[in-house]
């Protein structure tokens, strides 16, 4: 078993024909993720790496009526668009990739996506990593890297370098991974952390749970309630950054978009001292999660 | 981008909600130039009793005493005048809002932002606006949701002022406003519109008597409206250097360099890479005895030229002991080209960096952009250390840190 990603998982990349899209596209491929197709609006036609565009997403599955899933790397204003079209297409699992899209299109594809039980990770999400079956998005290979290895910790993070980064410190500790979710650092998100470790809980690949938090709204507050309410009963290591960014003491927006400091709630203390209480290990250091993750397994044994 | 005052009631009237009458002075000289003088004369004459408000993004105006009131030509001039010769968070007050002091008979607050758990709007209303909810949100607000993200229709309009206890005649014309205010939200892409007060005057006329409004950045390329608008708007927050550091962004879209930067008070110049990894080791720095001299992040493989820029801002820093590049492992960032534009940086900075350098990143091209940082170092005497991925990221920090300490002691 395995969270989004499954045996059957069968992509069309929105935006192949774009630098970013085909470089990913052809690294998913590697990865041994099938990718079916392409769409681009107007290049239809054409072919990258080997494999047709369509001019959209409905030709698309035309050609190839398993597709489930798409990963989408289109300009920031074009998402809107190219979300509602695989959407409404009928993808079960929608990557958005891009950066910088506007908080009111989000808030429009997230809608769309409960409509038609769509499950949306992104905007700004690196993508989806599971060490046994491939990728999606712009995360690195499971194969190729020093950085991950097959195992039964689950990783989310905000943010894509710290996926990489500490899968790295899991993995130089001999810690293997069995799914790393990029979930994207934007104000609107279409699965938070807490969607995310509600199919945590399901997988029986995943034993921990280690969630890179950080300053900024409330994402990581609702952990520690689904924790408490017992939506989520595995062991869960977190981390929280951006400590620093409260000296400044001014409203800014620090790191990732989501991360807007305000005077108060929504600090690193405040969200530690929530996830303590809820009864999450919290590592002080980045460097210290490894061995939080050793404890919290010899607890399940 | 946060609108001034001014701005934002410009937004609001053009979507159909009542604003006082008004003038805005742009400089000190302005209302004395003989054509402006005689325009605000008959303001005055028409109006009989203004306010006068500096604009500036950020609040506590009123008990800053920055806000004059006067129902006498002669004083008023005086007044604008005296205004004109205060500061706002240490900065120069360039422009005024002048408008016709309203009759208040109430005062109300409504705030429409995106609520980041249900991932819609969500709006906020209160019957008691104006100064006390100033520094936070009133205790008596009535929060409601909109069915769709996008639509707010009269019916629900007519109901949030039903539930907040308006009847007859007051609720219908509160509905009416509510949605016209839900309008301009939507339509120009705000992701923070916050009247307070609303007023209604003695005679039962509603108006925007304040407005904060706050565009979603990443939609101006499709709000054309808002192309010519000019940094004037952020200069009461950011300083120089993280102006340009800003600006850094603007002609090319290519990944993202400088969009956020923030000076601070220590001597350790950073550039970091990534969202999350940046905040991370600024942590780490602080942690282990460093003081950063500034916080920025570059990320999404921006182009050489972009990073060389920001890195010329970033050293242009007096008094800097040390700098610190740091970033996790890249999967599609071309360290190459970045670290070329660092180089390409680091070498017209003036004057030449003699602190140490510590360089941590690892991705496509690393090796090649390692050897070509070496060959620099060694051509022009920079102290340059590389670590790559098998050097965990907050140890590089904390050696910087330590590094940073070593030099100060031989300097």
């Amino acid at each position: 078993m395995s969270i989004l990603i499954n045996q059957n998982t069968n992509v069309v990349v929105q935006g192949m024909t774009g630098k970013e899209g085909s470089r990913a596209a052809q690294s998913m491929i590697e990865s041994g993720i099938k990718v079916s197709c392409g769409v681009t609006p107007g290049k239809g036609g054409q072919k990258v790496l080997d494999l047709p565009i369509f001019d959209s997403v409905l030709e698309a599955f035309e050609h190839d009526g398993t597709i489930n899933t798409s990963v989408l790397f289109v300009p920031p204003l074009m998402v809107l668009d190219a979300a509602l079209e695989a959407i409404n297409g009928g993808v079960k699992v929608l990557v958005i990739i891009t950066e910088n899209v506007p908080v009111p299109d989000s808030a429009k594809i997230i809608e769309q996506a409960k409509l038609f039980n769509c499950q949306v990770v992104g905007p700004s999400s690196v993508g989806i990593l599971n060490t046994n079956l491939g990728k999606l998005g712009s995360i690195g290979k499971p194969q190729e890297s020093k950085m991950y290895s097959p195992g039964n910790i689950g990783i989310i993070s905000k943010s894509g370098g710290m996926c990489a980064e500490t899968a790295l410190v899991l993995t130089q500790k001999g810690l293997g991974q069995s799914t790393v979710v990029g979930i994207g650092g934007d104000v609107l998100i279409g699965c938070d952390f807490v969607d995310i470790l509600k199919l945590f809980e399901q997988d029986e690949e995943t034993k921990v749970v280690v969630f890179f938090g950080e300053i900024g709204g409330n994402y990581e507050q609702l952990v520690a309630e689904a924790v408490k309410t017992k939506q989520f009963t595995k062991p869960l290591v977190a981390f929280i950054s951006g400590q620093f960014a409260e000296k400044i003491g001014r409203s800014l927006a620090l790191g990732h978009a989501g991360a807007i400091i305000h005077k108060g709630a929504d600090t690193a203390q405040s969200k530690k001292k929530v996830l303590k209480e809820a009864g999450v290990l919290i590592a002080d250091y980045h460097y210290q999660i490894p061995d939080l993750v050793k404890i919290a397994l010899n607890q399940e044994k | 981008m946060k609108l001034l005052e001014y701005k934002g009631k410009e937004l609001l009237e053009k979507s159909g909600i009542k604003i006082p009458p008004a003038i805005v002075t742009n400089n000190k000289s302005y209302i004395n130039l003989s054509y402006h003088k005689e325009n605000y004369r008959q303001f005055f004459v028409d109006n009989k009793k203004i306010i006068i408000k500096p604009q500036v993004i950020g609040g506590n105006r009123k008990k800053l005493g920055l806000i004059g009131t006067s129902d006498d030509y002669a004083t008023s001039l005086e007044l604008i005048d005296q205004l004109y010769d205060k500061e706002y968070n240490n900065q120069p007050i360039d422009t005024l809002l002048i408008e016709k002091k309203l009759e208040i008979d109430k005062e109300y607050f409504l705030a429409i932002v995106y609520d980041t758990v249900k991932r819609q709007p969500m709006i906020l209303f209160s019957k008691n606006g104006g100064i006390n909810a100033e520094d936070e949100a009133p205790k008596d607000l009535t929060i409601f949701y909109p069915r769709k993200v996008d639509v707010l229709h009269d019916f629900e309009a007519r109901e949030i002022a039903r539930q907040v206890g308006f009847k007859g005649a007051e609720k219908i014309q509160l509905a009416g406003l509510i949605k016209k205010v839900f309008n301009c939200f939507i339509k120009y892409d705000c992701t923070a519109c916050e009247i307070n007060p609303i007023i209604k005057t003695k005679d039962d006329v509603l108006y925007a008597g304040d407005a904060k409004i706050t565009i979603d950045d990443n939609a101006i390329a499709r709000q054309e409206i808002f192309h010519d608008v000019t940094d004037t708007e952020e200069k009461s927050v950011l300083n120089q250097r993280e102006l340009e550091a800003r600006r850094i962004d603007i002609h090319d879209h290519r990944g993202v360099a400088g969009k956020t930067f923030v000076d601070l008070d220590g001597d350790i110049a950073v550039l970091a890479s990534g969202g999350g990894a940046s905040l991370t080791c600024m942590d780490a720095l602080i942690q282990a005895g460093g003081a950063p001299a500034n916080y920025t992040e570059y990320s999404g493989n921006p182009s050489a030229e972009k990073v060389k820029k920001l890195t010329e801002v970033t050293l242009s820093k007096e008094g800097l002991n040390g700098c610190l590049v740091i970033g996790g492992t890249a999967n599609f960032t071309d360290i190459f080209e970045t670290l070329s534009g660092f180089a390409e940086g680091l070498k017209v900075v003036k004057p030449k960096p003699n602190y140490p350098i510590v360089v941590r990143r690892a991705g496509p091209n690393d090796e090649k952009a390692f050897a070509m940082l070496k060959k620099l170092a060694a051509e022009n005497d920079f102290d340059i250390s590389l670590y790559g991925e098998e050097t965990p990221m907050t140890l590089a920090a904390k050696l910087m840190a330590e590094k940073v300490k070593e030099h100060k002691l031989h300097k």
